[in-house]
């Protein structure tokens, strides 16, 4: 991210949710943003993950530019760059925990026995194959949130972003969701960017930086080089 | 179609319900079909079942035979125009008495014996024969009127011997009787059989039957002879209350179609803003408007056609049951399966307003943001 700019209007005020933010995140690397509620933390994540056009700025995934693309295109990036753990996991009620994988794999175009074998490798990987079958209201918060991060791996993503992946977890069950995120993202190489409020847990990245009224502050902070 | 068959799955019950209304709708649409083919059938099937290509009436009488006389001068001038076939062609609404007494209403038509009419009814040749006789429909003959039995006509106290049976035909919801022309004259005008006919009312038909070759023109020879000549089925809407009962079943149909309209969009609606999260979430993972749309457009088919296809079973069912009783009801498969993909592309059209809603979605309510 280079130089990102994002202004919004409420009512009669303009908000600044990103002022002059630059974040290079490697492959391999977790990096934890952490901020107060309305420090910019979710507006970083929509700009990242190609759901909304900065004002200014410019975005770089996988080296592939994406800051002004159309809308159908950001979406093809989304489906082939970016992996989203989303906050309470985000699974759709309908479909068993292999099924929220395939679905990665068919709005991929994917072929269907490969899409399946690989998302029964990667629910082994998270530790639920023995629970491929069940859909979300039978599993635990914290066997969702790992739904979740297995469905994110789905398209090999370059990006990995996670919303908030242990806001509605206990202290224990939150350790481990970003102790299994930091191993995924160091054992697929991705670049992962994850917002929290959680402090304790964001100590478990390798990277820790301070949001706060739409700049990124701390020692983790860095310019794109 | 992948999240829309497993949505169906996991909420069948709601899908069942409204599958369920369709289905009932489904149902009443055959059946007021199979209504309005009855209706039909009944005011036109014996004029469609004539072997004719259209019909001259007298000038502004609107296709109507208790409207129109024509006198032989007239049918004679048709007859030799080229391209043209032509026959005088009674018909006149009568109350008539079986043997026993019993009333029933006829619609006694008069051809001529030997005539291309005469050729194209069953049992036609029995009319040029002597005694006279006339052909009655097999409906009148199922309530126990048979060949040599003597019907009696209420007006002119004549009586009619029954020479032949014809499959039933009606028109304005009457059994046709086929008489020979002279007789319908007789009938028509007053006389009692053996009675001479009045000079004045000899030759006189109702209208006069044409057979015209393709590439005629009959407009012009009819401004030229001074007669209205209609086709076939133009002269439908002139048999009694046809025209009132076919728009007003065909309201009553398209009214329906609205129905399961609004229904389908209303239910769609309800169910896409439910979903709204879950199409954000889908966008947000990289699915395409279009992919969604699809999904979405999918399951609506997918709903209208099974609970379209079990209802119009279910009322073919039901109009079995009915067919062939006192009601006018008549099942036919073109007309049932026509309803049935009016219907589904009218709840299609309805949804349309409910999925025309997922373009606006946007995937960052996936990420919590305010829908």
């Amino acid at each position: 991210m280079d130089h990102l700019c994002l202004r919004y209007g409420d009512g009669d005020d303009e908000i600044v949710a990103l002022d002059d933010v630059s974040l290079a995140v490697d492959p391999g690397e977790l990096v934890a943003v952490v901020g107060a509620s309305g420090s910019g933390k979710s507006s970083l994540l929509a700009v990242a993950g190609a759901m909304r056009r900065p004002d200014s700025g410019k975005i770089t995934i996988g080296g592939l530019e994406v800051t002004e693309r159309q809308v159908k295109e950001r979406a093809a990036v989304r489906r082939d760059l970016i992996g989203f753990v989303f906050q309470s996991s985000n699974l759709l009620a309908s479909l068993t925990a292999l099924e929220q994988l395939e679905l990665v794999g068919r709005i991929g175009g994917a072929p269907r026995a490969a899409t399946r074998s690989k998302a029964l490798s990667l629910l082994e990987e998270v530790g639920l194959a023995a629970k491929a079958g069940r859909r979300p209201g039978q599993l635990s918060g914290g066997e969702r949130q790992r739904v979740g991060i297995a469905r994110a791996l789905m398209a090999e993503p370059a990006a990995l972003l996670a919303d908030e992946p242990t806001s509605a977890l206990d202290h224990q069950r939150a350790t481990d969701i970003v102790t299994l995120l930091r191993d995924e993202t160091r054992r697929h190489q991705i670049a992962t960017l994850m917002v929290t409020h959680d402090r304790s847990v964001a100590g478990l990245a390798d990277r820790v930086i301070e949001m706060r009224d739409g700049r990124l502050t701390g020692a983790g902070a860095s310019s794109v080089p | 179609m992948f999240v829309a068959l497993r949505d169906l799955r996991y909420a069948w019950g709601r899908f069942v319900l409204m599958g369920a209304v369709i289905a009932l709708v489904a149902v009443l649409t055959v059946l007021l079909t199979g209504l309005s083919s009855g209706l039909v059938n009944s005011g036109i099937s014996g004029l469609r079942a004539m072997p004719l290509t259209h019909l001259a009436f007298a000038p502004k009488t609107n296709s109507t035979f208790s409207q129109s006389t024509l006198d032989s001068a007239v049918i004679r001038s048709l007859d030799r125009q080229p391209g043209i076939r032509a026959e005088p062609l009674g018909l006149t609404l009568f109350n008539a008495k079986d043997g026993a007494g019993t009333s029933f209403s006829i619609a006694l038509v008069g051809i001529e014996p030997g005539g291309f009419m005469a050729d194209g009814v069953a049992g036609g040749s029995e009319l040029g024969r002597t005694p006279v006789g006339v052909i009655i429909s097999q409906r009148v003959a199922a309530d126990g009127v048979h060949v040599g039995d003597r019907v009696t006509l209420d007006r002119s106290g004549m009586t009619l011997r029954v020479a032949g049976i014809a499959p039933t035909a009606t028109y304005g919801h009457v059994d046709l009787i086929y008489a020979p022309i002279d007789l319908w004259r007789q009938a028509t005008y007053g006389q009692v059989t053996g009675g001479a006919l009045p000079a004045a009312a000899r030759g006189l038909a109702s209208a006069a039957a044409l057979r015209v070759q393709p590439g005629t023109d009959v407009a012009a020879i009819g401004t030229r002879l001074g007669v209205e000549i209609d086709t076939k089925q133009q002269a439908y809407a002139g048999s009694p209350g046809y025209a009132a009962e076919t728009s007003t079943m065909s309201l009553i149909i398209d009214f329906l179609y609205v129905i399961a309209a609004l229904i389908v969009g209303a239910f769609f609606t309800v169910w896409t803003i439910q979903r709204k999260t879950d199409i954000g979430l889908l966008k947000a993972l990289g699915a395409s408007n279009g992919a969604v749309l699809r999904d979405s457009l999918g399951q609506v088919v997918l709903v209208m056609v099974v609970a379209t296809g079990a209802g119009a079973l279910a009322g073919s069912g039901i109009g079995s049951l009915i067919q062939g009783g006192k009601i006018p009801f008549a099942l036919q498969s073109g007309a049932i399966v026509t309803a049935a993909v009016i219907l589904v592309v009218a709840g299609m059209a309805g949804s349309l307003v409910a999925v025309r809603r997922i373009t606006a979605v946007d995937p960052i309510i996936a990420l919590g943001a305010a829908a």
